[in-house]
C-alpha cells in the first residue's frame, strides 16, 4: 500500500513537472508552456494560492490509466500526495523582492528555534526527534491548496445517486443553493507554546473539531523535569477560511412524488463566497463521511454517519439564452429541420401543442421568444428589441395556459400574475432584512426576468403602483426605485407577455374596443402585438373541441395532432438559442415600403370611426421588431420584404376574430372598404385616375386583389368610376368629376 | 411470539446463519410477511399508534399505518462490523447496539456504511371513525398482549433489556433464545384467558411500571424541555427507516411493519443544542432529521406495503368490482346512499344526487393541466333563502354542532356552520377519509396550507392541504365574514383555487415549488356565489324540502343505519374503470358540438364538467361504460341544475 503511494506521487511529481499544455499564442502559433509549473512558478512568487490540477490533463498525460481512475475513487488521499509531490518540485521564488509576512518572521523564528533544540539534543547525544507533534508539518509552511477538476467525460450524477458507494471519491452534480453559513476560520494546525522549555508543539487538525494538547511530548517534558504546561498560540496557528452551504436538488432531478434532497457541502479557501443562496450551480467535490466527535458523540451512539461534500470545483449554471452552448446533435438537428423547411409553423405549432388551433397566437408568441434586436443609438438612447405581446380575450380560450406554456420552456422566465402574490410585486420593493436590520432592495418579477420573459397574467388586474412603473420598464427598460433611502435603477431587459380580460369579462362586440380594453392607451401602445382572442361559432371548430375534449376523458391524454410532431422543449429552446446569435438589420431598400406601409396604416386608421388599434411610431418600431425577428428565424442578416409582410400580417390577424365575425352587425364589406378608400384618398390628393399598381400599393397589405378588382367592376356598373385599360385582370380607374 | 418481542434477535440470527448467495436481505422479509400473515401471530403485533407509543416496549414488532408526509435525505450508518474476534455483525433495524462498536484495530473495527431512507409518517389525515376506529381497538388489544410478554414474563424490563447483550457477546447464543420462546408460550397462555380490556388496562399499569426501569432516564425530563423539536408535527406520527427500494411516493397511504426503537440521547442531544446555538449546519441538520423520540418514535421498517384506495371497506368488497356486485344490490345501495344524502340535505334531491358522485369521484387521468374524473362542486346557500336564514339561526348553536361534528370526523376542527358539521359527518361517514376545512378570514390568514419546506427544521410542513389520495375535502365558506385577507390568506385560496382546477398542489421548497399531484373531490358550501367561484366546476343552489339536519342528527341517523354496505358500495365504484365505445364516442362528439352551436356559454370547460358528470352518473349505477341513458339522465340533472341558477327563489 504504502510503496503504491510512492511510486503514484512520483509519477504526480513527474505530471507537475513535465506536462505540456498546447495553446496558441497571439500570432495564432501553436506553442507549448509547462502549465503546472508556471503554477507553482507563480505560487512561489506569491501571485497565486491555488493550485488547479486539470484531470483531463492528467488522464492524457498519465502512461498509468488507472491513475486518474484511483485519484478518483480515493481523492481525499491523492490530494495529499499532489501536495506532497508539489511540496518536493517547488521552484524557488524568481522575484526577489517578496515582501515579508508575518507569516515568513514566524516561519524564520522556527527554523532558527528548530535548528537550535537540534544542535543541543546532538551536543546532548540524543536521536533525531520523532514525535510528530515536534516536527514542523508541512501543511505550516504550504502556501497554496490543492484543487482538482473533474474530466470532462466524467458522469455527472444526479444528486440522488449520490449513495454510499460514492463516499471517498470525486463527483459532480447540480443542485440550487439554498443555505450559505458565514465564513468562518477554520484551525488546520494548531501551534502550542510549552511555557517552561519555549517549544513549540504543532498539531495537525483534519476534521472539524479537535481535542486540544494538554502536555508536551515526553522528550520535551524529561528537559523540564516532567513538567509541562501548553498554551495554544493563535498567532501561531494556521487557518483557513471555511464556509457550510446547503444545496438542494434541482427541481427537472426530482423524481414525480418526492421531495427534493438537500447535500451538505463545504468550502475551504478560495472556494468560499463563490455560493450564494438561490444561485444554480454545478459541483464538484469529495463526497465524505463526517465522524461525531466532541459534543456530537452521543449521536454516535445511532451508528449514524453524517456525510458532506468537500467541494473542489465550482461551475455556475448559466440560463440565458446567450450562455447556452448548443451540442453537436442539436445544431445537426437544426440544420436538418431548417431543410424540411416551413420550420416556421412547424416551431410555432410547438409551442403548448395539447393546446388546439391558435396558429397564429403561437406564432407571434415565436416571434416574442425570439425578439428583435436591440440598439443602442449614439446618443445612448436605447432601442429595446424586446417584443412585448399581450393577449386580450374571452375566458376559457387558453390564454393562460399558453403563457404558462411560454414561461417553461424559456430558460429564463417568470411566470405570475397581475394581482402579484409576493409583496415585492412585480417591480421592485425595499424590505427589512430580519437578520441585519438592514434595509435591502429586493427584485420583484419584473427585476427576476431580466434578460428572459416575465410572463403576467390578469395583467388588467393589476395594482395601480405596478401599473406605472410598468410603463417605464416596457420602454425604458428599467425600474427607478426612490423608498427608504435607497435610490437605484435595476435593469429590466425583458419581454413582457401578458394576458388580460375584456373589461366585461367577455368582449362585447358592440361595444368600441377602447371600451373594452381595460387598459390606458399610454400602456397598450408599448405592447407591439395586442391580440383578441375571441371565442367565435364555428362548427367545425366546435367539432374539434368536442373530438379534443372526449379524447382527453377517453385516453386520459390530449390527442396527437395530425402533420410534423411537435419538436421537444429542448430543441426548441436550441433553436431559439440559435436564431438569437443573428442581429439581422434593415435594409436601406426597405425604408421607402416601410415608410408607405407605416403612412397607409395611419391612414386607415384615420378612415375608421370606431379604430380597433392605436397606430403610433411605436407600432412602426414594432413591425421592424417583429420583421427582425422572422429573419433570425431564418437564420438571416438582413429582413426582406417578406418578413415585413408577415409581420404585418400577423399584426392584422391579432384583430382578426373581430372582423370575420359572422353574426357581427359591424362587419364592413370589404369591397365598400375599398371603396370609401378610393375616395378619402382622391379627396385627399385630388387625383383622378389610378393604375392598377397605384391602387395595389395601397390598398394591397390590407385587401386581396379580388376584392379590388370587384370593387372596381362593381362601382363602374354604376357609374361612379369608368373602367379603363384593356386588361381585365388589371384594370385602371378613371373617377368621374365631381 | 418472540419474533414480535424481539424482532432484532430473529435479524441477527438470520445473519448469522446467511450464506454468500443470500445478498442483502439473508432471508429476514421472507420470515416477516409469514409472521405477518400468519392468521394466529399476524393479529399479535401490536399497532403504533399515538395511544400506544409511549407503552410498547423498545425494540418489539409493531405495525404503523399512515401517510407519507416527507421524504428526509437518505442516512448512512454502521450496517456490518467485525467484532474484535474477527466475525462480523450486523446493526441493520437498529439506533444502537447492545455491545460498544470495536475501536478501530488490528482485528475488529471495521465497518460496512449502508444506506436507509428516512420517511416522515403522519396518521391519514381526515381518516372517518369508522375506519380507525376498529384500528384503534385493535391496537389496545395487541398492545396488552405484547407488553405482558415483554413486561410480566420476566418480570421486569431491565432483564429483558439486557438480554440481548448477553446473548450478542456469545454469537447469538441459543440459550437466550430458548429462553425468550419459553416466556412467550407463558404468556400467549395468559393473554388468550384475558378478555381485551382488562388486559389493556393492566398492559397499561404493567407499561408504567416497567418504562422506567428499562433504562430510559432522560426520556422523560428531555421530552419537556426539548418541546420545541419537531413541535409542528402531529401526534402519532413516526419516523420510519426503509431498508430496501421499495418504491413510496409522497402522500402515499402505507403500512408498515418494523421495529420501533426509542433512542433517549436524542432528546438530550436536542436539549443541548437549544443552548448551545448554531454551531454548524450538519449538526443542525442531523438534529432536524432525528426528533425526541419521544415525541416521534423511530421505526425501522422490515415489511413495507402500500395502502389501498379502498381502505377500512372489507377486503372481500374492495377486490370485487362493481360489475361483481348485483345489479339490485347497486341500486339499493344506491338509492339508500341518496336517500341518507337527501335526508341531510334537507330533502333536496338534486344535491344529494351530485353529492353522490362526489363520492364515487377520483382522478381517473391527468393531464397536463387538468384532472379527468372528478370535479369541484358547489352548493349554495342563497341570500335571503330559507338555507341562510336556517343557516343565521343555527349560528348560534353552531359551536356547539361543530363539537358534535368534531367527534363524527376527527379533522372537523371546530368553527364549521351547522350544515357545513352535518354534511362533514354525512361524508365521514360514506367515505374512507374527509377533512373539512371552514373557510374564515382569521383561519386563511393564521398559517399557509400548502405544504411548504421550512428552512429552520428542514422539513415539509404539511399543512391542511396535504392530503391523502382519495380524500373528500369539504370546504365551509358561510363561516366567512368580512375583513381583510393578508397575502397568506390570498395564497391559501390560490392554493385551493388549483386544488379544486387541477388537482395538484404547488409544495413550496424554498426556491422553487413543486406540483404534486392530488386526488381530492371538492364540495364547497357557501352563502351566494363561492369566493373560489373560478375553481367551481358546478353550482349548485339548494332548496331544501325540509328542515336541514345538523351534526348530531346525521350523528344519530350513522349509528342507527348499517352503512356497510353503502360503504362497499362507493368504494366499488370509486375503484372502478370506465371507457367510452366508439360508437357513443360519435354521438357523444355531436351532442356536445350542438350544445355548442346553440348556446355559446357552453365552452370546453363545460364539455369538461359535462364529461365527468356522465362519467360519474354511469359509475355511480355500477357501469363501467357510457350509455346514451346516462348521458340523458346526466342532461336532465344538469337543466334542473340550470333551471335553480336561472330564477332564484
Amino acid at each position: 500500500m504504502a510503496m503504491d503511494f510512492r511510486s503514484d506521487r512520483q509519477a504526480l511529481e513527474d505530471f507537475l513537472l513535465n506536462f505540456l499544455e498546447v495553446g496558441h499564442d497571439d500570432a495564432g502559433k501553436t506553442v507549448t508552456k509547462p502549465k503546472y509549473m508556471e503554477m507553482l512558478q507563480d505560487i512561489a512568487n506569491r501571485q497565486r494560492s491555488t493550485l488547479e490540477v486539470d484531470l483531463d490533463d492528467l488522464d492524457g498525460f498519465s502512461k498509468d490509466p488507472e491513475l486518474v481512475e484511483h485519484l478518483e475513487r480515493n481523492t481525499q488521499q491523492y490530494l495529499v500526495l499532489l501536495a506532497e509531490a508539489a511540496d518536493n518540485i517547488m521552484p524557488s521564488a524568481t522575484d526577489e523582492n517578496l515582501p515579508e509576512d508575518v507569516f515568513d518572521v514566524l516561519l524564520d523564528q522556527r527554523r532558527r528555534a528548530q535548528d537550535m533544540t537540534r544542535a543541543q539534543m546532538e551536543v546532548e547525544g540524543r536521536a533525531e526527534q520523532q514525535d510528530p507533534h515536534f516536527a514542523l508539518p508541512p501543511s505550516l509552511l504550504r502556501r497554496f491548496e490543492v484543487l482538482v477538476r473533474p474530466r470532462c467525460k466524467a458522469t455527472r450524477r444526479k444528486m440522488r445517486e449520490i449513495s454510499a458507494d460514492c463516499i471517498g471519491s470525486l463527483v459532480s452534480f447540480k443542485g440550487i443553493v439554498t443555505q450559505v453559513s458565514d465564513v468562518r476560520p477554520l484551525l488546520t494546525v494548531a501551534t502550542y507554546l510549552d511555557d517552561q522549555t519555549g517549544f513549540e508543539i504543532y498539531q495537525e487538525v483534519t476534521g472539524k473539531s479537535f481535542n486540544p494538547l494538554l502536555e508536551a511530548p515526553e522528550e520535551v517534558k524529561k528537559m523540564n523535569g516532567g513538567k509541562s504546561e501548553l498554551f495554544m498560540q493563535v498567532r501561531g496557528s494556521k487557518f483557513v477560511k471555511y464556509q457550510e452551504c446547503k444545496i438542494q436538488e434541482c427541481p427537472d432531478e426530482v423524481p414525480q412524488g418526492s421531495t427534493p434532497r438537500t447535500l451538505m457541502v463545504h468550502l475551504r479557501g478560495s472556494l468560499t463566497r463563490s455560493l450564494k443562496a438561490g444561485d444554480s450551480v454545478v459541483l464538484s467535490g469529495i463526497f465524505l463521511p463526517e465522524p461525531y466527535t466532541g459534543q456530537r458523540a452521543m449521536l454516535r451512539a445511532t451508528l449514524l454517519t453524517a456525510t458532506y461534500m468537500e467541494v473542489m470545483a465550482v461551475k455556475q449554471n448559466k440560463q440565458s439564452y446567450q450562455d447556452m452552448n448548443l451540442s453537436d446533435g442539436q445544431r445537426a438537428a437544426i440544420e436538418s429541420m431548417t431543410e424540411e423547411g416551413d420550420i416556421y409553423t412547424r416551431l410555432a405549432t410547438s409551442i403548448a401543442p395539447e393546446i388546439y388551433g391558435h396558429e397564429d397566437v403561437k406564432k407571434a408568441l415565436l416571434l416574442a421568444m425570439v425578439g428583435g434586436v436591440s440598439k443602442v443609438l449614439g446618443d445612448g438612447m436605447k432601442l429595446r428589441g424586446d417584443i412585448h405581446a399581450c393577449l386580450m380575450g374571452d375566458p376559457g380560450v387558453a390564454k393562460s395556459q399558453l403563457l404558462r406554456y411560454v414561461a417553461h420552456i424559456s430558460p429564463r422566465a417568470v411566470y405570475t400574475t397581475g394581482k402579484g402574490s409576493s409583496g415585492v410585486g412585480l417591480t421592485a420593493a425595499v424590505m427589512k432584512d430580519p437578520t441585519t436590520n438592514e434595509m435591502v432592495l429586493e427584485g420583484g418579477a419584473l427585476v427576476m426576468a431580466d434578460k428572459g420573459i416575465c410572463c403576467i397574467d390578469e395583467f388588467d388586474k393589476m395594482e395601480d403602483g405596478d401599473r406605472t412603473a410598468i410603463h417605464e420598464v416596457m420602454e425604458q427598460q428599467t425600474v427607478s426605485i426612490a423608498k427608504a433611502g435607497i435610490t437605484t435603477t435595476l435593469n429590466t431587459r425583458t419581454t413582457v407577455l401578458a394576458a388580460a380580460n375584456p373589461a366585461f369579462g367577455r368582449y362585447d362586440i358592440r361595444r368600441s374596443p377602447a371600451e373594452n380594453i381595460n387598459l390606458p392607451a399610454a400602456l397598450l401602445s408599448r405592447f407591439d402585438i395586442l391580440w383578441l382572442m375571441l371565442d367565435r361559432p364555428s362548427m367545425e371548430l366546435d367539432l374539434s373541441l368536442a373530438q379534443h375534449v372526449l379524447t382527453v376523458h377517453r385516453d386520459g391524454r390530449p390527442p396527437v395532432p395530425v402533420g410534423a410532431a411537435p419538436l421537444p422543449p429542448e430543441m426548441l429552446r436550441a433553436y431559439i438559442a440559435a436564431a438569437k446569435q443573428y442581429e439581422p438589420y434593415v435594409p436601406e431598400s426597405l425604408t421607402d415600403y416601410l415608410a408607405a406601409v407605416y403612412a397607409e396604416m395611419r391612414a386607415e386608421e384615420a378612415a375608421t370611426d370606431m379604430p380597433h388599434s392605436y397606430t403610433t411610431a411605436r407600432t412602426l418600431l414594432s413591425i421592424l421588431r417583429l420583421s427582425q425577428s422572422l429573419a433570425r428565424l431564418r437564420f438571416a442578416d438582413a429582413v426582406e420584404q417578406s418578413d415585413v409582410d408577415e409581420a404585418l400580417r400577423l399584426m392584422k390577424m391579432s384583430k382578426a376574430s373581430l372582423y370575420d365575425d359572422a353574426g357581427a352587425e359591424r362587419a364592413v364589406d370589404p369591397i365598400s372598404q375599398v371603396f370609401s378608400r378610393i375616395r378619402q384618398h382622391a379627396e385627399r390628393t385630388k387625383r383622378d385616375s389610378y393604375s392598377w399598381a397605384d391602387l395595389l400599393d395601397f390598398l394591397g397589405t390590407s385587401f386581396k386583389p379580388e376584392q379590388i378588382r370587384q370593387c372596381l367592376v362593381d362601382y363602374a356598373s354604376i357609374n361612379v368610376w369608368q373602367l379603363d385599360g384593356t386588361d381585365s385582370e388589371a384594370p385602371s380607374i378613371v373617377l368621374a368629376r365631381a | 411470539m418472540e419474533a414480535i418481542t424481539q424482532p432484532l434477535q430473529l435479524v441477527r440470527s438470520l445473519y448469522a446463519a446467511r450464506s454468500e448467495a443470500d445478498g442483502e436481505d439473508y432471508g429476514v422479509t421472507a420470515r416477516f410477511s409469514a409472521l405477518v400473515t400468519d392468521p394466529e401471530l399476524g393479529p399479535q403485533v401490536p399497532m403504533l399508534t399515538e395511544e400506544t407509543a409511549e407503552l410498547l416496549p423498545n425494540q418489539c414488532l409493531v405495525r404503523y399505518r399512515g401517510l407519507v408526509q416527507d421524504m428526509l435525505n437518505p442516512e448512512y450508518y454502521v450496517g456490518e462490523f467485525r467484532r474484535p474476534d474477527g466475525t462480523w455483525a450486523t446493526a441493520k433495524y437498529a439506533d444502537q447496539l447492545d455491545e460498544a462498536l470495536p475501536e478501530a484495530g488490528p482485528n475488529g473495527g471495521a465497518t460496512r456504511i449502508a444506506e436507509r431512507r428516512p420517511l416522515l409518517l403522519v396518521p391519514v389525515p381526515g381518516e372517518s371513525s369508522w375506519v380507525a376506529a376498529p384500528r384503534a381497538a385493535a391496537a389496545r388489544a395487541s398492545l396488552a398482549a405484547v407488553v405482558a410478554a415483554a413486561g410480566g414474563a420476566s418480570g421486569g424490563g431491565a432483564a429483558a433489556a439486557k438480554r440481548p447483550r448477553d446473548g450478542g457477546e456469545g454469537g447469538e447464543g441459543g440459550e437466550g433464545a430458548m429462553s425468550v420462546s419459553m416466556m412467550a408460550s407463558d404468556v400467549t397462555g395468559q393473554t388468550t384467558a384475558d378478555d381485551g380490556d382488562s388486559a389493556g388496562s393492566r398492559a397499561r399499569l404493567a407499561a408504567g411500571g416497567a418504562a422506567p426501569a428499562s433504562g430510559q432516564p432522560g426520556e422523560g425530563g428531555g421530552s419537556s424541555s426539548a418541546s420545541g423539536a419537531g413541535a409542528d408535527l402531529p401526534p402519532g406520527c413516526c419516523m420510519a427507516y426503509v431498508y430496501g427500494e421499495e418504491e413510496v411516493k409522497l402522500n402515499d397511504v402505507v403500512e408498515v411493519v418494523g421495529v420501533v426503537s426509542r433512542v433517549p440521547e436524542l432528546a438530550a442531544a436536542h436539549m443541548a443544542a437549544c443552548g448551545a446555538g448554531q454551531e454548524s449546519m450538519l449538526v443542525d441538520d442531523v438534529l432536524a432529521a432525528h426528533l425526541p423520540t419521544s415525541r416521534v418514535p423511530r421505526l425501522h421498517a422490515i415489511l413495507l406495503r402500500k395502502g389501498s384506495d379502498a381502505d377500512g371497506v372489507t377486503a372481500a368488497a374492495a377486490t370485487a368490482a362493481v360489475p361483481g356486485l348485483a345489479p339490485a344490490t347497486v341500486r339499493e345501495a344506491r338509492a339508500r346512499a341518496l336517500g341518507f344524502l337527501s335526508q341531510v340535505l334537507g330533502g333536496d334531491d338534486v344535491a344529494a344526487e351530485y353529492l353522490l358522485l362526489q363520492l364515487v369521484a377520483r382522478v381517473h387521468h391527468r393531464t397536463a393541466e387538468a384532472a379527468v374524473g372528478l370535479l369541484a362542486l358547489n352548493l349554495v346557500a342563497e341570500p335571503k333563502s330559507q338555507v341562510a336564514a336556517a343557516l343565521a339561526t343555527a349560528a348560534a348553536a353552531a359551536k356547539a354542532a361543530a363539537g358534535a361534528g368534531a367527534g363524527a370526523a376527527p379533522a372537523a376542527a371546530a368553527g364549521l356552520s351547522g350544515l357545513g358539521g352535518a354534511l362533514a359527518a354525512a361524508l365521514a361517514a360514506l367515505a374512507p377519509r374527509c377533512v373539512a376545512l371552514p373557510l374564515s378570514i382569521p383561519g386563511l390568514n393564521a398559517s399557509p396550507w400548502w405544504p411548504r419546506r421550512q428552512p429552520a427544521t428542514q422539513r415539509l410542513a404539511g399543512g391542511p392541504l396535504q392530503l391523502a389520495a382519495g380524500t373528500q375535502l369539504l370546504l365551509d365558506e358561510t363561516v366567512m365574514a368580512s375583513g381583510t385577507l393578508s397575502e397568506v390568506g390570498l395564497r391559501n385560496l390560490g392554493a385551493l383555487q388549483a386544488l379544486m382546477t387541477r388537482q395538484r398542489v404547488a409544495y413550496d421548497f424554498e426556491f422553487f415549488t413543486l406540483e404534486q399531484p392530488a386526488d381530492a373531490p371538492t364540495t364547497v358550501l357557501s352563502l351566494g356565489r363561492s369566493l373560489l367561484k373560478d375553481g367551481v366546476a358546478v353550482t349548485l343552489p339548494l332548496r331544501p324540502t325540509a328542515p336541514l339536519a345538523d351534526a348530531e342528527a346525521v350523528a344519530a341517523a350513522v349509528q342507527g343505519a348499517d352503512l356497510a354496505p353503502l360503504r362497499a358500495y362507493l368504494a366499488a365504484a370509486r375503484a372502478a374503470d370506465f371507457s367510452i365505445a366508439a360508437d357513443m364516442e360519435a354521438f357523444l362528439q355531436k351532442e356536445l358540438a350542438g350544445a355548442r352551436q346553440k348556446d355559446r356559454e357552453v365552452t370546453e370547460v363545460t364539455f369538461h364538467t359535462w364529461m365527468n358528470l356522465a362519467r360519474l352518473m354511469a359509475l355511480s349505477h355500477g357501469e363501467a361504460a357510457l350509455t346514451r341513458e346516462r348521458w340523458a339522465a346526466m342532461q336532465a340533472l344538469e337543466s334542473r341544475r340550470q333551471q335553480r341558477l336561472a330564477k332564484p327563489a
